[in-house]
């Protein structure tokens, strides 16, 4: 029977459903008008996978394109520990495969997590192993990693770059605006897997990747020179050392390295001082060998000859700034030619004091010296000369001689280039280019001379004169059996608590060969070498060892038969 | 009538229906298989990558230096004598030898350095005396 209280449990139930059907309503209006702008974005990020695309960062090549620098796509391991049942068991062989210490393995994969990194960047061969031993819940992610195919070879140059693949030091650094690229990305639908799906792309921005820079830097002739600095190293334990071989008709620098030196595989474990161009940011007082410069500035400007004769004093000369100056030989008369050949201290000052301060300083400056040779290397400094102006009474009795002036070992290739390719500054350059992955030049860096500094005349006399000192001089340990080399040794002291040390010296040389077409200028400098320091016996040796292998990998034949070896007498050359 | 109507435009409804849900079905598959075609290329792309890198390793001044020093292979410098170089035949021939060597002057010659280029091949390998 319908009674009136049927009637009014009808009405509050209908009324019930009313109500709720309206809140329903009103929920599905707020959501569908006021919140549907962000529900819609929040959809659209769960439904779309925005992957990034990493460019890949330039290869450093040199200039016979082998591989400096290059990144490789390597596996980092992680591990999903809620997956892995036998943990004693996998920790066991994990840390066989990757080298790890089995309990680190074991820590790890105890932790309740879903994702634990156990090595990142791992080696191929590791990879490999680890992929052989198929342990569920071990998985794999691709990760960049800048490598060094040479390891230590030329790593002040080339410098690195970090974990993000950013340079952090040398070329790496300079030119990480060319090497880096640039990111692109992805968008596109995914599914419930979170797996992309590639026929759904909303947008796509391609990664542009990193440009190449092929370097003058050879990789053979940068392993000798290594190799034969790392000879002298052990045999006379400088603090520093450093080398550069340059092809003194272009600029090019076909070698450069200091010691010490380090892994580029491992930097993070390195100190400041190993990764130091000691080549470009080093400057020192070069001593004798800074006499080409006096000699030369003399020998063109004709203020002397090559037969002038000139009174050395036998070795000891007070002279008008009231300090004595010592050869370290006696000599009486020496021609122009002998007190290049046997380094006279004092005949060199006597020729700067007929050049007059004003010339030699010009020349100084002409050479190059004063001022950065504007290398793409960074850290480069200028070195120091003060003008004539602001010299001391005494400044004309030392800098003919190479004191009181600071050069970098680069500015001294450079100088002693200036004799070898007849008379020319160059500037010296060690990228040659910078291409594209598809080997489209992008930019160039020409060879560039930088100014005329000598005649051909005086550099071709120069280059006589400098033979002498290796033949009958002070450089006779420079000597390369088959060959005409030349150059020129010194020995400098440094200078400690204001004064010249007496203990602390720096020996070095530079050369080129051969003679008479000059191709490669080396200079080699050995920072504090003992027990012996002169540059003829600690420095030239290495030139003598580079130079030897260097012409011959440049199929450079040699110019006379090879004559039988003569024997050296230490006293000659020590200077 | 009507219903014959309603079934045939029901069916093509459901026919049109059926090829765009396999279109898409096909696509997405083939998405898959595009997916895991890249990440192999990839995968090959970065192993030959690898691959190259060891080889560069193993081909290192260095590193060879190193592995005939501990194999203790003595090698030296051959001296002048013990010299052959070998050149192309196309500098062979630019400096007056072989092929280029026969008479090329006049109508004759150049028959015959014709008919002599015909049996050169290509650059080959020839012993030339040290200057």
């Amino acid at each position: 029977m319908y009674t009136r209280a049927h009637k009014t449990r009808l009405n509050v139930v209908f009324s019930l459903f009313i109500i709720l059907l309206s809140l329903l309503l009103i929920r599905v209006i707020y959501i569908q008008v006021a919140k549907a702008y962000n529900l819609a974005l929040l959809a659209k990020k769960q439904h779309t996978a925005v992957i990034e695309l990493q460019p890949k960062r330039g290869t450093v090549y040199d200039r016979n394109f082998s591989p400096l620098a290059v990144s490789l796509n390597l596996d980092s391991v992680f591990a999903n520990p809620r997956e892995i049942k036998d943990k004693r068991g996998a920790s066991k062989k994990l840390a066989a495969a990757m080298g790890l210490s089995e309990q680190f393995v074991y820590d790890r994969v105890c932790r309740d997590k879903g994702f634990i990194w156990l090595k990142r960047k791992i080696s191929p061969a590791e990879s490999e192993k680890v992929k052989a031993l198929k342990i569920k819940g071990v998985e794999f992610i691709k990760e960049p990693k800048r490598v060094y195919p040479n390891n230590s070879l030329a790593s002040q140059i080339v410098g690195y770059a970090g974990t993000d693949d950013r340079g952090l030091e040398g070329l790496e650094l300079k030119y990480d605006e060319y090497l880096k690229g640039s990111p692109g990305f992805r968008a596109m639908l995914r599914d419930a897997r979170r797996r992309p799906i590639a026929s759904f792309e909303y947008e796509y921005y391609p990664s542009i990747d990193g440009l190449d820079l092929v370097l003058t830097i050879d990789d053979v002739i940068q392993h000798i020179a290594e190799r034969e600095l790392d000879w002298a190293v052990e045999k006379y334990h400088p603090i520093g050392a450093c080398i550069i071989v340059m092809e003194p008709k272009t600029g090019d620098i076909l070698a450069m390295s200091s010691r010490p030196t380090f892994d580029l595989n491992n930097f993070r474990t390195v100190n400041a001082e190993k990764k130091r161009n000691r080549a470009v940011t080093d400057m020192y007082e070069p001593g004798s060998i800074f006499k080409i410069v006096t000699a030369s500035a003399a020998l063109e400007e004709k203020i002397v000859g090559l037969k002038d004769r000139f009174y050395c004093e036998n070795g000891a000369w007070k002279h008008a700034g009231g300090k004595v100056l010592h050869d370290h030989k006696p000599h009486g008369w020496l021609t122009f030619r002998q007190v290049i050949e046997k380094s006279s201290n004092i005949g060199t000052v006597k020729v700067g004091i007929k050049l007059g301060a004003d010339n030699l300083y010009e020349y100084i400056k002409k050479f190059g010296f004063g001022e950065i040779t504007g290398i793409e290397l960074p850290g480069e400094i200028p070195g120091f000369i003060r003008p004539p102006s602001k010299w001391s009474g005494t400044s004309i009795y030392a800098i003919p001689m190479g004191q009181e002036v600071a050069v970098s070992p680069l500015q001294m290739a450079c100088a002693m280039s200036v004799i070898a390719n007849g008379g020319k500054l160059m500037k010296p350059r060690v990228i040659q280019y910078i291409q594209d992955r598809h080997g489209e030049l992008i930019k160039e860096y020409p060879v560039t001379v930088s100014r005329q500094v000598l005649s051909e005349g005086t550099s071709a006399t120069m280059r006589d004169i400098l033979s002498g000192v290796v033949e009958d001089g002070t450089g006779q340990l420079a000597r390369v059996e088959g060959y005409d080399v030349g150059g020129k040794t010194g020995t400098s002291q440094k200078i400690e608590n204001g004064t010249y040390s007496h203990s602390k010296f720096i020996g070095s040389f530079v050369g080129f060969a051969p003679v008479k077409n000059p191709r490669v200028v080396v200079v080699v400098m050995l920072d504090q070498p003992h027990p012996l320091y002169y540059g003829g016996v600690v420095a030239a040796p290495v030139f003598s060892r580079v130079v030897r292998d260097t012409l011959r990998y440049m199929d450079i034949r040699p110019s006379r038969a090879e004559a039988a070896r003569r024997e050296v007498e230490l006293d000659t050359v020590e200077d | 009538m009507r219903v014959y109507k309603f079934l045939i435009m029901t069916a093509s409804v459901t026919a049109v229906a059926l090829v765009y849900v396999t279109q898409q079905t096909s696509l997405i598959r083939l998405s898959y298989d595009i997916k895991a075609k890249e990440q192999a290329y990839s995968e090959l792309l970065d192993r030959s990558k690898i691959l190259l890198y060891n080889v560069r390793q193993l081909e290192s001044p260095a590193h060879l230096e190193k592995t005939l020093l501990a194999k203790n292979i003595k090698m030296e410098v051959p001296s002048k004598e013990r010299l052959i170089l070998l050149s192309s035949s196309q500098d062979y021939r630019a400096e007056g030898y072989g092929v280029g060597n026969i008479g090329t002057t006049g109508f004759f010659g150049r028959v015959r350095q014709s008919v002599a280029s015909l049996f050169a091949l290509g650059p080959e390998a020839q012993a030339k005396p040290l200057k």
